[in-house]
């Protein structure tokens, strides 16, 4: 299975939100990385067909996605960012409905959100009201109703607002284990969301895409980027106010040692080391004006 | 699409403020047919006594009842003898209007009361003699005289509104032909009160355009289009069970109030009178060929149609709106506002065509809308207006929804 997007543009009267990108996913986690304002969500929009583009197109092997109406909803999971729900649903009401959305009988539709309900650690509250879920809770819900048709093609934007450590950790099993034979598109500007699970990484910079690689070949394109220098503490806040500092760790002896990106050894005696993909996405948006 | 509709159904009726709103009006419109018998006063016509409520009822009843008969020629001018005799003592009381009725009762009599009382408080003496003290023409027949109370009011225009052109004085002049005479008199009670009630049903068309408005604008207020429309089923079957509940909800809301109505009146009056004509109900200047059972019927059905017509105006606000505030507003304005265009001569027949005022004038009164030689009149125009409110909006409101952009 192939989706491609192909010249996909959209434009809001004189903003380009999208400006005409083109690749070609095939199965496996491809990771959306981009700053706030970078295009993310009205791209992962126009996948989903909630949001019409101003032109080009998504192909599904060959075939134009859209005009495929049901036949290409029905293989899509998508959890927007910043999901609704209906306040007086139970969790297992919610999921229900979006089974019965998504095509399931009445019994198979309960059986395969019990089932998802367990998966994402919430069938013990499966009857409470979803109004009184906390944040993480009803971002588990989002990733399970997605999931109801094992979709060919799961679009999760965001996914991991609002989820802590350990619930970030599961999620990424979930979909490690999830993606093998199905296209994901995992939006985010969280980098560790992506850096474990994805197969392949677009950066996405004012509505095109800036890079596209495996993690390992996005990664090295810091290569010779990232410097650490050993400064004294105090110096180490004014390194953070004038360049990329990606990290400071303070040593037993008082002094610190600043992780810097840049083009040049920032200072007499940095030294060059390995590039990680939060180092990355720092040179790529270190000058980003985020809409 | 069962369980789909099932579960649109649940959010209409989990949308609390509509809820609330459809039971307070639910509430009110059972509290006011209540109220307008339980209010009711009268003098009594056996005893001459004043009374209230349920017994008012009782004697207005006994009143009617008297009276019920066919109304030939012959019978009514025995009766029209009667307001004479009557009339003859009043004339000599210069102040007769001024006194009190017990002084009427110890000075003239029960039987003056009783004779006096029942000719002034019937219905189709007005056709025959006009006022107590009229010196007009007298009839021979209440044909003659219910016909020229019509022309009456085709000269004089909707209460001065607007003229009536040669088409439509036509067009009423062949419903009046319709009418069988000699005309069946009795009491109707339960179908008066219902049929002059039934204006106040507006209520219910409102509270269920507020318990409406948020079938698709919730869906985007709540953030849950993103989710449902990238479904197998989201732009095809949702849109279609959504509207389905929605009028399925009308459907059962509108009949509920009506019900209530109804009920009511019968309860406390009794169901006679269901075969009379509707003349009884509106009086014998009304032109329509209908039985009271059968106004009832066309009112409450017309009723309903409007209550779905403007369900549907509401479904094509909530597609378009991303609040469900305006959505309520909109159609609360259309039909309170319709009472106001009343008092502006231009708009007066188009006041008549809102919910309330359409349907307290749908069959009670001679609206007609002419263009050239083509007459309709008020219900007909209202069945074309909101039936295309119904047909035209729904598919709309669907279309809008599969279209909406996320953005």
């Amino acid at each position: 299975m192939e989706l491609t997007l192909d010249r996909l543009t959209k434009q809001f009267g004189a903003r380009i939100a999208v400006d005409r990108v083109s690749a070609t996913l095939v199965p496996g986690v491809t990771g959306l990385l981009g700053a706030n304002g970078a295009g993310k969500t009205t791209l992962m929009r126009m996948v989903c067909d909630v949001l019409r583009p101003s032109s080009g197109q998504v192909l599904l092997d060959g075939r134009d996605a859209l005009s495929m109406g049901d036949g290409y909803r029905a293989l899509l999971g998508c959890l927007p960012q910043d999901f609704g729900y209906y306040p007086d649903f139970s969790a297992l009401d919610f999921m229900r409905y979006m089974a019965t959305l998504k095509g399931f009988s009445s019994r198979d539709g309960r059986a395969r959100s019990m089932q998802l309900l367990e998966e994402v650690g919430l069938a013990d509250d499966a009857r409470r009201k979803v109004k009184t879920f906390s944040g993480g809770m009803k971002q588990r819900l989002g990733i399970a109703q997605a999931m109801l048709n094992e979709p060919a093609i799961l679009v999760l934007d965001e996914p991991t607002a609002g989820l802590d450590p350990k619930e970030r950790v599961r999620f990424r099993n979930l979909i490690a284990g999830f993606a093998r034979d199905k296209v994901v598109i995992l939006s985010t500007h969280i980098v560790s969301d992506v850096e474990f699970v994805a197969n392949r990484i677009l950066v996405m910079r004012g509505g095109g895409f800036i890079m596209d690689g495996t993690p390992e070949q996005v990664v090295a394109r810091a290569a010779g980027k990232v410097w650490e220098c050993h400064v004294e503490a105090r110096r180490a806040e004014e390194m953070s106010a004038r360049m990329s500092v990606t990290n400071v760790r303070y040593a037993a002896d008082g002094n610190a040692v600043v992780r810097v990106v840049a083009d040049d050894p920032p200072m007499e005696g940095a030294q060059a080391v390995e590039p990680t993909l939060e180092d990355l996405y720092l040179l790529a948006f270190r000058d980003a004006d985020t809409r | 699409m069962g369980t789909l509709i099932k579960y649109e159904l649940r959010k209409i009726l989990g949308n609390r403020a509509g809820m609330v709103t459809c039971l307070i009006a639910l509430a009110l419109i059972s509290g006011m047919a209540f109220m307008n018998i339980a209010t009711m006063g009268t003098r009594d016509v056996a005893t001459g006594e004043w009374v209230e409520g349920f017994a008012a009822q009782d004697s207005y009843r006994h009143l009617e009842e008297s009276h019920a008969g066919l109304l030939d020629d012959a019978r009514v001018a025995e009766d029209a003898a009667t307001l004479d005799r009557a009339n003859e003592l009043v004339k000599e009381t210069p102040d007769f209007y001024d006194l009190p009725s017990s002084e009427i009762l110890s000075r003239y009599g029960l039987e003056f009361w009783q004779q006096t009382m029942v000719v002034i408080s019937d219905n189709y003496y007005p056709e025959i003699v006009g006022s107590l003290d009229s010196t007009d023409p007298r009839a021979t027949s209440l044909k003659e005289g219910s016909l020229a109370r019509v022309d009456a009011t085709l000269s004089d225009g909707f209460d001065h509104y607007f003229t009536y052109s040669d088409a439509e004085m036509s067009y009423w002049h062949g419903k009046f032909d319709q009418i069988r005479w000699p005309a069946e008199y009795g009491y109707a009670g339960a179908w008066k009160n219902a049929l002059d009630w039934a204006s106040f049903l507006a209520l219910a068309i409102v509270a269920l355009c507020i318990a409406l408005s948020g079938v698709f604008a919730g869906e985007y207020q709540n953030r849950i289009a993103a989710v449902a429309l990238p479904t197998r089923r989201g732009k095809r079957s949702l849109p279609a069970a959504k509207v389905i509940a929605a009028l399925v909800f009308a459907t059962v809301y509108w009949w509920l109030c009506a019900g209530a109505v109804v009920g009511i009146d019968v309860a406390v009056c009794g169901a006679d009178g269901w075969d009379l004509p509707v003349q009884v109900v509106f009086g014998f200047d009304n032109p329509y060929p209908l039985t009271a059972g059968q106004a009832l019927l066309a009112v409450y059905g017309l009723g309903y149609l409007v209550a779905l017509g403007m369900a549907g105006l509401t479904l094509l606000l909530s597609s378009k709106m991303r609040s469900t505030m305006p959505v309520a507003v909109i159609p609360m304005a259309v039909v309170f506002l319709g009472m106001f265009a009343l008092f502006i001569t231009p708009l007066a027949k188009i006041g008549s065509l809102t919910p309330m005022v359409g349907l307290s004038n749908a069959f009670a009164r001679m609206v007609s809308y002419a263009a050239g030689p083509v007459v309709v009149d008020l219900p007909t125009a209202l069945t074309m207006l909101y039936a295309c409110l119904l047909v035209v909006c729904v598919p709309l409101a669907m279309r809008v929804f599969t279209r909406h952009q996320v953005a």
